[in-house]
């Protein structure tokens, strides 16, 4: 009987070493934005005004890369500074979820992304519209920054928003 | 809601330039449906506005999380219609 439960216990434990590890694995692979980026981010951008996604291709770039960007409802990317990425999908009505690898680049105003699994049907040149910082302190976060995508996207979502201090 | 007349007035939301508060977002989604080899869409979500600006501070149930306040909206490119409650002026603030 004491055999069986030590056998038990190895198992529990060796079960939540391994949840424990995987977790850490997931969230190796996010970036979420550094201190200097949301300085410099705050410094550039004026709270509440519009700004014109085109013509401002290196900006944008330089606020999406190392960063973790979410959509309304079903998405999040992860950004690299080697043109990669990860989307994260959480289609909570449907209950599909699964993350993608890519490549990304911003061009001409446009997130253009190449998937490499099994959604590269999504892949495709996305117009982005424009981006403004909001600002209210008295929630958690005090700061969103909000890009706003034109086309229709297949992932559902038309913005890319991320909230920092 | 979006045929209730009698209860919201309802605006385009590719038309609409006024105040924005307090106004039910209703945003619209397409799928590719491949058993009908056809694309298919749908009303999917709604949001509440809690600022003047078509841009600024919205009130929604977000699936787990619950109530969720976003300091913007996110959701002006997906919105099909804007819902505005028909209250007496001195209702209004």
């Amino acid at each position: 009987m004491e055999g069986k439960v030590k056998i038990y216990n190895k198992i529990v434990v060796s079960l939540i070493l391994t949840t424990f590890i995987m977790h850490i694995q997931l969230n190796a692979e996010e970036t979420k934005i550094s201190p200097e980026k949301c300085s410099m981010i705050k410094a550039k951008i004026k709270i509440n005004q519009v700004y014109q996604a085109e013509g401002n291709d290196e900006f944008i770039k330089e606020i999406l890369t190392d960063s973790e960007f979410c959509g309304g409802l079903y998405s999040c990317f992860v950004f690299k500074k080697d043109h990669t990425f990860i989307l994260k999908f959480d289609d909570y009505q449907e209950e599909v979820k699964f993350t993608e690898k890519g490549i990304w680049e911003i061009k001409d105003g446009n997130l253009i992304v190449k998937f490499q699994g099994n959604h590269k049907s999504w892949s495709g040149s996305y117009k982005l519209l424009e981006y403004i910082l909001a600002f209210d302190d008295k929630m958690k976060y005090h700061y969103t920054i909000t890009i706003y995508i034109k086309d229709k996207t297949p992932w559902h979502d038309q913005g890319l928003a991320y909230d920092f201090n | 809601m979006l045929y209730n007349t009698s209860l919201f007035d309802r605006f385009d939301a590719s038309g609409y330039s006024g105040d924005y508060t307090g106004l039910i977002g209703i945003t619209g989604k397409t799928v590719n449906d491949e058993l009908a080899g056809e694309k298919r869409s749908y009303y999917n979500h709604v949001y509440v506005h809690a600022d003047e600006n078509k841009r600024g501070a919205t009130v929604e149930s977000c699936g787990s999380t619950g109530i969720t306040k976003r300091k913007s909206n996110i959701y002006t490119q997906e919105t099909k219609y804007y819902l505005e409650l028909k209250l007496k002026k001195d209702r209004k603030i």
